[in-house]
């Protein structure tokens, strides 16, 4: 009698088990057969970086190419007031971006000579060291990505960076937006954005929005690590600058001023 | 057999606990409601049938599409992948609003009409269109 009973359980437990574990395999299994590609068309780098060549740069007039592609692609709004600016590329007067580099002797128009400033992808960023939720991080390739499902918009990251290069949405950014790019997300209330070096461009197999609309080829993009790359000839032959980098944080956007 | 009375009582009681949803769901006319969701979901779908396939069985998404979206986001996002191979060895670009919004007919037709019956809010529009449109 005992051993029936618990044979009668057994078997009783055992089917239960096999109906709700094999059930649902059987419903669940098609995700489990998928996989994932990266994009045939996807450009490749090891450490993308971009040269600003303010020689050839014609930002002191009122041209924004560079600005405008960007801002475009991207739904980044106008918001109006610079408190609540967001910035992904934009001016800024030359003594902002190399305080080192001004003196009181230098006139008032190459002291506040506007310069194109943008996220510098650092190779040591200290956004990502602070962030708590790891909603930004340095991708192989050296582009310092956001996570904006991650973002709980600590701020944190703003704090970090030395280089003003995050932004903050008090508000919802959508009214603010001119005409909105349907392809790309915009963002929302709350989250901390900032320039994505195209990441989702270069998936296919295009360079930055601000590098192609720039008609002066003061922008330049590639791959550093690659010899035979433009960047890379440029940048080890030449003398440049890059911002703050006392600071060790190793910016990956060069200048020649 | 004295309790006779008493656990009588309690089973009337529990038997109307138990059905409370199905005939509060029948007197205030819910069932109306839950059919003519049927009919909008099913006249989307068709729509959607005549673009193509969803991009795994409908048994699959209708249970896991909030798991899929997941590993499509993480995938695209955080492991620079664009591409997903379905179980049946399709190719779909993986973007919320330029492939499942896109080919659904328009979030608010879809996701949101589900949604809404369940319960359940997306936030997923504050940034992801909601027409799909222009797939890049
Ligand atoms: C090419 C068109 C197409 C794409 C792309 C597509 N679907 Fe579908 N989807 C369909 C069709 C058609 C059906 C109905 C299938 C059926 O009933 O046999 C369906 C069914 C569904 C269902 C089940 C609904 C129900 O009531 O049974 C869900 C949920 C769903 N899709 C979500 C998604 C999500 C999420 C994505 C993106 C990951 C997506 N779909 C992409 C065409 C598509
Ligand atoms: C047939 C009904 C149905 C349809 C159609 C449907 N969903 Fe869902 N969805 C559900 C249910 C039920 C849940 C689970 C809700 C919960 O657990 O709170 C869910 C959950 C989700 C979740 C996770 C929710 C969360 O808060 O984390 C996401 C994301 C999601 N759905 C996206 C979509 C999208 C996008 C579409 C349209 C392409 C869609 N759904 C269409 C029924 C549906
Ligand atoms: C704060 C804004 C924001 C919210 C809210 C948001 N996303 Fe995203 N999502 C983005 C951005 C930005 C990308 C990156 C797009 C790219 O790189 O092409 C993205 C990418 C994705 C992708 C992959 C590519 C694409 O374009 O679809 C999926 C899938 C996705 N999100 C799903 C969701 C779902 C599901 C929800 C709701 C539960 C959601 N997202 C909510 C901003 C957001």
């Amino acid at each position: 009698m005992n051993t029936t009973r618990r044979c009668f359980l057994k078997n009783a437990a055992g089917l239960t088990l096999l109906g709700v574990t094999g059930g649902s395999r059987l419903l669940a299994a098609a995700l489990e057969r998928s996989s994932y590609e990266a994009s045939p068309k996807q450009l490749q780098g090891k450490r993308w970086a971009m040269l600003v060549d303010m020689r050839k740069c014609t930002a002191e007039g009122d041209c924004k190419l560079c600005l405008e592609a960007c801002h475009g692609v991207h739904n980044v709004p106008e918001m109006g007031s610079p408190k609540e600016e967001i910035k992904w590329i934009w001016k800024e007067p030359c003594e902002h971006v190399f305080p080192e580099m001004v003196s009181p002797s230098m006139t008032e128009a190459l002291r506040k000579r506007p310069t194109i400033v943008l996220c510098n992808h650092c190779d040591n960023p200290s956004c990502v060291r602070v962030c708590p939720t790891q909603a930004t991080w340095k991708r192989p390739d050296g582009i310092v990505m956001m996570d904006m499902h991650r973002c709980i918009g600590c701020r944190y990251c703003i704090v970090a960076c030395p280089y003003g290069s995050r932004s903050f949405n008090f508000r919802d950014p959508r009214p603010h937006i001119k005409k909105i790019n349907e392809s790309y997300p915009t963002r929302m209330r709350g989250v901390v954005e900032k320039c994505n070096f195209c990441e989702e461009r270069l998936a296919d197999g295009l360079l930055p929005a601000c590098v192609e609309a720039c008609k002066a080829k003061a922008l330049q993009f590639g791959d550093l690590a690659d010899r035979s790359s433009q960047v890379f000839s440029l940048v080890s032959a030449t003398y440049q600058l890059r911002r703050r980098t006392n600071l060790g944080t190793e910016p990956q956007v060069y200048y020649l001023l | 057999m004295n309790d006779r009375k008493v656990i009588i009582g309690g089973l009337v009681i529990f038997f109307i606990l138990v059905t409370f949803p199905t005939w509060f769901t029948v007197a205030t006319g819910n069932v109306r409601k839950g059919q003519r969701l049927n009919e909008t979901l099913t006249e989307a779908k068709k729509a959607a049938r005549a673009k193509g396939e969803c991009v795994e069985p409908a048994s699959t998404m209708r249970l896991r599409h909030m798991e899929l979206l997941n590993d499509w986001r993480d995938q695209v996002v955080r492991e620079k992948k664009r591409i997903y191979v379905s179980s049946s060895g399709r190719r779909y670009r993986m973007s919320l609003s330029g492939t499942c919004v896109d080919c659904h007919g328009g979030s608010k037709k879809f996701c949101t009409q589900c949604h809404d019956a369940v319960g359940s809010t997306l936030f997923c529009w504050d940034c992801h269109s909601e027409k799909g449109g222009s797939t890049p």
